[in-house]
């Protein structure tokens, strides 16, 4: 490689560069006053942009080296290559031909050259055989990783994710492999594609599916397959690929291409085309698809019906529920020291049915970790787990989920105070309702289930502030002589603590780690799967739960975070009419007859 | 007057779209200020399909995009989606555009079932129900407003389906040796059942319920060739009619079959039975509406052989008279299906009277 002079004058190399068999490009520039940014043309078409990076060699002192690995597209034609260093537009000395490799490998998006996450670069990137993506270059801070892809698709092929920080248009470039195509009349091809982020109510971004060649120095067009849009979920197009023989041909030789353009997206995640399944078959249709979106239809149904209210005859026994099961309740803590001792207090006073407490410590302080400590070392029921530092409240409780060994589980808000026989009641009200899968108590601030009033007269949810721990009791004594235990199903349940079968875990998977991962819609998330998988939401109409609400982050980031999570929950669960669901909230017979009930809860407890 | 525009991007041809141009013409025939917006990509065809409306140059306009389409509605007061990629439209234009006309959907057909599920068509069909804020949702059988009832929480306004009497009625017959049956054979859409339809057609032509003339309409050879399919030698292969030429087939027939494998509403049973023919229609969807099995026509389980074999051993083998009543009875079942009255139910649903 050529030295540098550390003088460098207008005739002097701005740098150098040289390829080695394997297809990677090494070079490094000059130093001083230029820019860092060297651009990779394959005859005149821009290629890459790389940004070179400070190294001190002993021989020569400072300089800035890159390095390039040639995608194996552009290493199998031989074409001249050159460098340039972006501001001056002066070339870099180095070789400009390569010799040609034999076609390349094109054996299926399975060996990842560049590692399972990473950096991507700026114009043309190999991610793995086969498998290339177009950067812009105004893209800011690309990157990739391997994410696991759609649930119908087996096979372990892991598909693509690109994300960026801001808005950027991509272009993959998936190569058509004589799997995809194997018999001379046409073949459909399949390709699962969704979104990494939901900013609207139905995110939707246009995409464009083209039959590409490689002719050296870039993906050229031949026609355009089809239009179509990615969503938030994950959803499939397929393509019909009709060859012409010249087109077969350049497949042989790995040189035609599945192109996706995407318009500007923050992420997409792509997995690589498939050829799609044989036709669906039914008995009952010739459609062989109706059957299955027939049993969609129900699945929608099911969570659009009314609430079914279960009177349960009379008043049921209050003896305790000994037979209840035992219970392992999580709780994910980040800061809130005496409040959390408190929560963690009364569980080991009012529960009266077996139990165990995970206390999942996301990175709390100091003293919140030193009393979690002291409780699990003064009573052997309360494990603690610990993390330095906070990954979120979604994947906080799913660490816990996995650890629970229990049938039923609790997730309980860390800012709450239990009452006595709390966990007895809300067993008791799934025992009574065939088909529960998750229960959840009243409280004096858990939106629905708020009472006495759930809404301000300004609209905002009700925290009923004169209720406090110290007057719980009394609450919880009013709403047990009020309460018929009814035991009323509902379509939603309020998070701050729910009692959860293992089988719906089991069923219907853990929190959304990726559409939630500080929460702010995980658990209507969690109860919209469980009704669509069947279960049951139950209201324990006569178990009374505490509910401080204490504020995790400001007014205007929980706004934000409420917001983005509304539009997760959307994008997910798309045809769900939210505000019919609401509606049956509001209308629900034995919550408005219980607030009746208690409507002078306030005087009763200013009066004592 | 009440400006109304019903946003229709295909190019015609399906019952859906016959639906709406009929009842368009019957609102603007009953002073109402109604017009048809249709994609850019699909007007040519369109108007060639209802060059026989003459309102057509003055109240169909084509749109290019969401942003067109909002300057286009822009005077509208309600604005109407008819198919789940028009509700997309109409969304995206009060996005691009901020107008601010009410909506409403008339959901011609529950269109999910159109695409297999976890495609990206068929969850853009299924959240199309849930982009427009206070949409007025109308459908016109009661299976229709069932099923997006329950799937989705909506109530939808029940609106009388129209049938163009002026083109489906009875008409004196030439005397003929046999009895003709006819069917609409649809390759294209599977949901309509092509080869069910055509092995149908080949039983019926080969006299295994009687002497009866075949024949088939819809589809031309190249399609059925496309299709794989073989049209038997004694069903005479009609074609792809217009409306008109439809009617006509209809009117000289005795009997008409759909074997679809449902129908939101059945709107060929519907005019068949308008020109006097005697049907068999899918029990599955809204056809129940206007169909009683065994008094006007007949409903039958299409996924069950056996019961379309009974269903047409039924129908093809009643004497003259039971033929005759049945056949009256058909055309006073549809006879309340008038462009006039689905204009004024639309209003109501609308609540513009």
């Amino acid at each position: 490689m050529t030295h540098l002079q550390t003088s460098a004058s207008s005739t002097d190399p701005i740098g150098c560069y040289r390829i080695s068999d394997q297809g990677e490009v090494t070079g490094r520039i000059a130093v001083d006053g230029v820019s860092p940014w060297v651009i990779i043309l394959v005859g005149d078409t821009v290629i890459h942009v790389v940004e070179t990076h400070d190294h001190h060699d002993p021989e020569r002192g400072r300089e800035r080296r890159f390095t390039w690995a040639m995608p194996d597209i552009v290493m199998a034609r031989g074409h001249a290559l050159s460098i340039i260093h972006a501001e001056s537009g002066r070339r870099l000395e180095g070789p400009t031909s390569f010799d040609s490799m034999a076609k390349p490998r094109v054996g299926g998006a399975s060996a990842w050259r560049s590692g399972v996450a990473g950096d991507l670069s700026r114009g043309l990137n190999q991610i793995a055989d086969g498998l290339y993506v177009d950067v812009g270059l105004n893209a800011v801070e690309p990157r990739f990783c391997r994410a696991d892809g759609p649930d119908p698709v087996a096979e372990g092929t892991p598909a693509l994710r690109l994300t960026a920080t801001e808005p950027a248009p991509w272009s993959v470039h998936c190569a058509i492999t004589p799997g995809l195509c194997e018999h001379d009349e046409s073949a459909l091809v399949r390709i699962w594609m969704r979104l990494t982020t939901a900013t609207t109510p139905l995110c939707q971004s246009h995409c464009e599916f083209d039959l590409c060649r490689w002719n050296g120095q870039r993906f050229v067009k031949i026609r355009r397959l089809r239009k179509g849009r990615i969503l938030r979920r994950y959803a499939f197009h397929d393509l019909k690929l009709e060859l012409e023989p010249d087109e077969r041909q350049q497949l042989i030789s790995g040189l035609l291409f599945l192109s996706v353009r995407v318009q500007p997206r923050e992420g997409i995640e792509i997995h690589p085309p498939h050829p799609a399944p044989a036709p669906l078959q039914d008995d009952r249709f010739e459609d062989g698809r109706l059957a299955a979106t027939f049993r969609d239809a129900d699945r929608l149904a099911r969570l659009s019906e009314p609430s079914q209210t279960k009177p349960v005859s009379g008043r049921t026994s209050l003896a305790r529920a000994s037979g209840a099961p035992a219970t392992d309740i999580i709780i994910p803590v980040f800061n809130g020291g005496d409040g959390v001792a408190q929560c963690l207090g009364s569980i080991r006073d009012n529960t009266t049915t077996p139990f165990s407490v995970i206390m999942m410590d996301d990175g709390s302080r100091p003293y919140t970790t030193a009393l979690l400590e002291r409780f699990a070392a003064q009573d052997d029921r309360f494990r603690l787990y610990r993390r330095d530092y906070n990954r979120g409240y979604t994947k906080s409780v799913n660490e816990a989920l996995k650890r629970a060994l229990g049938d039923w589980v609790v997730v309980l808000n860390s800012d709450t105070f239990v009452t006595n026989d709390w966990l007895a009641k809300l067993h008791r009200a799934a025992a009574a309702v065939p088909g529960a899968g998750m229960v959840g108590p009243l409280s004096n601030a858990a939106t629905w289930q708020s009472i006495p009033e759930f809404r301000q007269v300004d609209g905002r949810w009700a925290a009923n502030d004169f209720i406090t721990p110290a007057n719980i009791d009394l609450v919880r004594d009013r709403v047990e002589a009020v309460s018929t235990r009814d035991y009323p199903c509902v379509p939603l349940l309020n998070g701050f603590c729910t009692l959860i079968s293992r089988e719906v875990l089991d069923k219907v998977g853990l929190l959304d780690e990726d559409a939630f991962p500080i929460g702010y819609g995980e658990e209507t998330d969690l109860c919209l799967r469980a009704v669509e998988a069947g279960f049951k939401l139950v209201i324990a109409d006569d178990c009374f739960v505490y509910h401080a609400k204490s504020r995790t982050f400001g007014a205007r980031t929980r706004s934000e975070l409420s917001r983005r999570g509304g539009m997760e929950l959307r994008n997910k669960h798309l045809g769900v009419n939210i505000g019919h669901l609401e509606t049956q909230m509001l209308r629900n017979p034995t919550l408005s007859r219980l607030r009746e009930g208690l409507k002078d809860l306030r005087l009763e407890l200013g009066a004592r | 007057m009440t400006r109304l525009s019903f946003v229709l991007p295909v190019s015609g041809g399906s019952g859906g779209a016959h639906s709406v141009m009929q009842e368009v013409a019957a609102l603007r025939n009953i002073g109402v200020d109604a017009s048809v917006f249709v994609n850019q990509q699909n007007i040519e065809g369109f108007l060639n399909t209802y060059d026989r409306y003459e309102w057509t140059a003055e109240a169909v306009k084509a749109f290019t995009g969401p942003k067109d389409l909002g300057r286009l509605a822009a005077d509208a007061d309600i604005v109407i989606a008819t198919t789940n990629t028009s509700v997309h439209s109409i969304a995206e234009a009060i996005k691009e555009t901020g107008a601010r006309f009410r909506t409403g959907y008339y959901v011609q057909d529950y269109e999910p079932l159109f695409y297999e599920q976890h495609s990206a068509d068929h969850a853009l069909a299924v959240a199309s129900f849930s982009i427009l804020p206070d949409c007025t949702y109308f459908a016109k059988t009661r299976w229709l407003c069932d099923i997006v009832k329950r799937a989705h929480g909506h109530e939808v306004q029940r609106v009388v389906p129209s049938i163009d009497h002026t083109l489906y009625r009875p008409a004196r017959r030439t005397a003929r040796d046999r009895p003709v049956l006819c069917a609409m054979v649809r390759p294209g859409t599977p949901r309509r059942a092509p080869r069910k339809t055509v092995a149908a057609l080949q039983a019926i032509a080969s006299g295994l319920y009687g002497d009866i003339e075949v024949k088939a309409f819809g589809v031309d050879e190249p399609e059925l060739h496309a299709a794989g399919i073989t049209m038997p030698e004694n069903v005479a292969l009609v074609g792809k009619l217009k409306q008109p030429q439809v009617a006509e087939l209809l009117r000289q027939a005795d009997y008409f079959i759909d074997l679809s494998d449902y129908q939101a509403f059945g709107r060929t049973a519907a005019e068949a039975m308008a020109c006097g023919c005697i049907v068999i229609a899918p029990e599955l969807g809204g056809a129940s509406d206007f169909i009683q099995d065994g008094v006007n026509s007949y409903l039958v389980d299409c996924g069950d052989a056996d019961a379309i074999d009974t269903a047409l051993r039924r129908m093809l083998s009643m004497s003259e008279s039971e033929r005759q009543a049945m056949r009256y009875a058909g055309m006073e079942a549809v006879a309340g299906y008038t462009p006039v009255r689905a204009a004024l139910s639309e209003l109501r649903a609308l609540g513009l009277s």
